[in-house]
């Protein structure tokens, strides 16, 4: 994204550690390293990467739902950062959230009608009928019928209920939403309705999202730009076609080649990467992937590589390619 | 990963016919398991695919006569080689030694208090009689069978000390430590990351095509069965709707829920087109309507459909349909 | 050891999966179809009520007398099939006074006495327990000293000193009950807080902006609700046999009102010879109603847990 549009949502050289107890030790976790990426307004950006890569931790962050132990979070150009508890309030009506396990984003014991009002009742003076005619037309824009709206969680389906979370997202009209994951505790049949409602919605109210999840293909289908990212690391970011065309980063490699392709005429001869996760407690020195990467050199464990441009807003870190 | 294999030619191992699961429930017996028939050949990778609730995590025990309580087998046959596993004689001397099982979780396998070398040994010693020097030996066979570097120092290790890849590679060299000729996997990279399904999924390979081990590979993931396996079979409530070889299959899928499933999944090789996702929700197992399953949320229903299920049938060589949109060559019906 | 012997995946049990269980069956009817096949549910649920039912309507029944009519000629006589004659169907005490009678009039102490206790109790330690839970840091270490040390302090002591201070009466020994019994509700109260504020639904308020105080009170609460109730049966029999303690001491309920400990206290210099049955029966009152309570929230309990277990097994995803 060149054009000199403000984005709506920044982050500059976040980093987010947090210590946790293993054991009778206090250590250290890093989970998020100097991530910076900024998502447009209309924008949605995919983050792809495998479980203790940041991901999640990184979406946390841009909606100011983490303590930051550096950088900056600017929403709209204001450094959104150190806001006291009052304006975050009114900056939450901008920014929200969607779930990875519909099952345990609402409330067993609210109605469904009551968990899409909260947004209403904590920003809003709507009450009465007017906010039940909110509600019933939140509904509608997920595709499910108004009369939902007095029924508990347990009667609805994973798919439904992740309908019904959607709804109270849009609640307040965000301009982002974070997506988390969430397609991931769906079936496919299921995933696909979701992943269409989300794109639709997209065009339909406006929205920007960052769309975290580990399943490339569902990344693909809905994302202008992509993330990649290892072990709290960004490793590379570029277009649609910067990563799924022309992958540079040697992990970004190997993990589309990785990737099942639900089609045999795909098959062919290709190695697994080797090797495991190393723990974000104890992530490796210079470049995070350097116990993995079939390329690696000297320079890789000495020195992290920076983020470096190969192409108009194609950014790769890595020393080799 | 090899090419399409499975000539149709091989030796029958395991025939399954008419099994039938039920739950007792309040509002009466639910069939989690309706009718169901399926073979498995010899130095055969035979895939189960379907969505939650479709039944197929509760055929792969109930092949094995497992079924979790209140639940029971009501009917059908199990055979292993001629013999009838659904008697317990034989399921005690078939599972865990020529049918061996392997689940999403490694962690309901593994004992938690003993270390790997300790549960192989036992298992080396009770199920196949080694004694001595001999355990350690396959022991670290098995380990460095299953590509766990430094089998040593593994053996001394316990399940949570290991990653989840690592786990799911103990629990393979475990049930590999009997010679299976069948391995039933339900779900076996589920949960796990991309990278490690990978190594874990090219691993089951080569230990089938090596060992010369026949797969029973149950999972939802249609790019799983695209890779991993010859023949596939979809799961739809509890009933097969669709049996082919995995190149038809996904050329040119038969059974509109077949068909559905793969328009809906997105594809990592090629630029996005439109999802056509399947609509509706699948239904509770108590609201089944009398006659097809896939009934309510298929678009070429007619009233033909609302009346019974279809019956499995042979519409080509090697391809079953249970659709009544599908008629077969005539007087063939499942087998 | 093989994987084929742990048949214990769950995976997707009745095969119900994704799609939406049927809603026909209300909580009331499943815990009514599940006290009948319960024997400790339903001794526990007859015990209670009669106990409850003579607290409540125990001086408008027929043919029970005035629990503090004294009748020197008539005192000490034993009940009946020990000589004693319908009049008196449980004998009489040392003046005379009917035991029936004083037995009924102690169960409205009983309950008086241990219900307001619990809910002074359960709403305080409840609250306490939701703040330092969902609070957490300091005010959470505050609130668990307060808790540990008030665990720590016997009971008995407490109202020893406050009735020092201030002379015996019912209030007093409310008070004291529940001032011994307010951090149970605390601890498990914040036990619990623990895990829900984990889960994404909280997660997803504090993203909508809402105040702790909503949080607590919209999300936290009412799914703290079912197991606080099966603590609060518990304690109930509890705060019974604190509350009979305490009138044993003196320090509850006066002269000439009854009450089970009290009649305990007046009958034990008759145990031994000729006034038995006033001890035994406040004692077998005493048991009989601390038993049924118990059966009671044994039975809640446990109705609590297959509630549980099937919404896993219902709501499990996947599979």
């Amino acid at each position: 994204m060149n054009e000199p549009v403000v984005p709506l949502v920044e982050s500059r050289d976040v980093s987010v550690h947090f210590s946790r107890w293993v054991g009778s030790r206090r250590r250290t976790v890093y989970a998020l390293d100097d991530f910076s990426i900024a998502v447009a307004p209309g924008e949605t950006v995919g983050l792809v990467g495998e479980s203790g890569c940041g991901k999640s931790t990184a979406g946390r962050a841009l909606l100011g739902a983490v303590k930051l132990t550096k950088g900056q979070v600017l929403f709209e150009g204001r450094d959104v950062t150190n806001l006291s508890r009052r304006n975050w309030r009114a900056m939450r009506k901008q920014v929200q959230m969607i779930f990875q396990d519909p099952y345990s984003a609402l409330n067993p014991k609210l109605k469904v009608g009551e968990s899409i009002a909260e947004p209403f009742l904590v920003h809003t003076r709507k009450r009465g009928k007017e906010l039940e005619a909110a509600v019933a037309e939140l509904l509608e824009t997920v595709g499910m019928t108004a009369s939902a709206a007095d029924k508990y969680p347990h009667a609805f389906s994973g798919g439904q209920r992740q309908r019904i979370v959607i709804a109270r997202a849009l609640a307040l009209h965000p301009g982002f939403v974070v997506a988390d994951e969430a397609t991931a505790a769906l079936d496919v049949s299921i995933q696909a309705q979701i992943v269409n409602l989300l794109v639709e919605l997209k065009e339909s109210v406006g929205l920007s999202y960052l769309f975290i999840s580990h399943n490339l293909a569902v990344v693909r289908h809905v994302s202008d730009r992509v993330a990649i990212m290892y072990l709290g690391h960004l490793m590379e970011i570029g277009s649609h076609h910067d990563i799924y065309e022309n992958p540079t980063h040697p992990y970004s490699q190997a993990l589309l080649s990785a990737v099942p392709v639900p089609d045999p005429t795909t098959r062919g001869d290709h190695e697994p990467l080797k090797g495991d996760l190393p723990s974000p407690m104890d992530p490796p020195k210079g470049c995070r992937f350097n116990t993995r990467c079939p390329l690696a050199v000297e320079q890789c464990f000495e020195e992290r590589p920076p983020l470096r441009e190969r192409s108009s807003g194609h950014l790769v870190a890595c020393w080799v390619n | 990963m090899s090419a399409t294999g499975g000539d149709g030619r091989t030796e029958r191992l395991l025939e399954v016919k008419d099994l039938t699961v039920g739950f007792p429930t309040r509002d009466g017996t639910v069939l989690g398991v309706d009718g169901l028939t399926l073979n498995v050949g010899s130095h055969e990778r035979l895939g189960v695919v379907g969505e939650s609730g479709s039944g197929k995590s509760v055929m792969g025990l109930a092949i094995l006569g497992m079924v979790l309580p209140p639940g029971r087998i009501m009917g059908g046959s199990v055979r292993w080689k001629g013999e009838n596993v659904l008697d317990e004689a034989v399921a005690n001397r078939v599972r865990g030694r020529e049918i061996a099982m392997i689940f999403q979780d490694p962690m309901v396998s593994l004992n938690p208090l003993k270390t790997v070398g300790a549960q192989l040994r036992e298992l080396l010693q009770r199920r196949v009689g080694l004694q001595g020097r001999a355990i350690k030996q396959r022991s670290l066979e098995l380990l460095d069978m299953v590509g766990i570097a430094n089998p040593g120092d593994r053996l001394k290790s316990y399940a949570f000390e290991l990653s989840g890849g690592m786990r799911q590679r103990v629990m393979i060299a475990t049930a590999l430590a009997c010679d299976p000729t069948l391995l039933i996997a339900d779900e076996p990279t589920t949960g796990l990351d991309v990278t490690i399904q990978d190594q874990i999924l090219t691993l089951l390979h080569n230990l089938s095509t090596e060992l010369g081990v026949s797969v029973l590979m149950i999972t939802h993931d249609l790019g799983v069965v695209a890779q991993f396996c010859d023949r596939v079979q979809v799961m739809y409530a509890g009933r097969i709707v669709e049996r082919a070889p995995i190149a038809q299959m996904f050329a040119d899928p038969q059974h509109p829920y077949s068909g559905g499933l793969l328009r809906s999944v997105p594809r990592v090789d090629r630029a996005a087109t439109e999802l056509a996702g399947i609509p509706g929700e699948p239904l509770d197992r108590a609201q089944f309507p009398p006659g097809c399953a896939f009934e309510p949320r298929c678009g070429e229903a007619h009233d033909t459909c609302r009346g019974a299920p279809p019956p499995l049938v042979k519409i080509a060589e090697r391809r079953w349909v249970a659709c009544y949109n599908r008629p077969g060559e005539a007087g063939e019906t499942s087998t | 050891m093989t994987a084929v012997e742990n048949p214990m995946d769950p995976a997707d049990g009745a095969g119900t999966g994704d799609a939406a269980p049927p809603e026909s069956v209300t909580v009331m009817a499943e815990l009514r179809s599940h006290l009948w096949k319960s024997k400790a549910g339903i001794s526990g649920i007859v015990i209670c009520s009669l106990f409850v039912l003579a607290a409540v309507a125990g001086p408008w029944l027929p043919l029970i007398k005035d629990p503090t009519k004294q009748s020197l000629p008539d005192r000490l006589t034993p009940p009946v099939g020990w000589g004693g004659t319908w009049a008196h169907p449980l004998g009489t005490d040392q003046l005379g006074r009917d035991i029936l009678a004083r037995l009924i009039d102690g169960a409205r102490i009983s309950l008086l006495v241990s219900v307001t206790a619990v809910i002074i109790a359960a709403v305080l330690g409840t609250v306490l327990g939701l703040i330092a839970g969902y609070m957490g840091g300091k005010i959470d270490t505050l609130i668990v000293s307060a808790a540990d040390v008030q665990m720590a302090f016997p009971g008995v002591l407490a109202g020893l000193i406050l009735v020092a201070a201030f002379g015996p009466s019912v209030w007093l020994v409310i008070i004291v009950i529940a001032i011994s019994s307010w951090m149970v509700f605390t601890r498990v109260g914040r036990g619990l807080v623990f895990t829900l504020k984990t889960s994404l639904y909280v997660e997803a308020s504090e993203l909508a902006g809402a105040s702790s105080r909503r949080i607590m009170w919209r999300h936290l609460l009412p799914n703290l609700v079912s197991s606080l109730i099966t603590l609060c049966v518990l304690e109930l029999a509890a705060a019974i046999l604190s509350e009979s303690a305490f009138a044993f001491l003196g320090f509850g309920v006066q002269p000439p009102r009854s009450s089970w400990g009290l009649m305990i206290q007046q009958g034990r210099n008759y145990v031994t010879g000729d006034g038995w049955w006033i001890v035994t029966f406040a004692g077998m009152a005493i048991a009989i109603v601390v038993l049924g309570v118990n059966l009671l929230s044994l039975w809640l309990q446990s109705f609590n847990d297959v509630a549980e277990r099937e919404q896993i097994v219902l709501e499990r995803p996947g599979g």
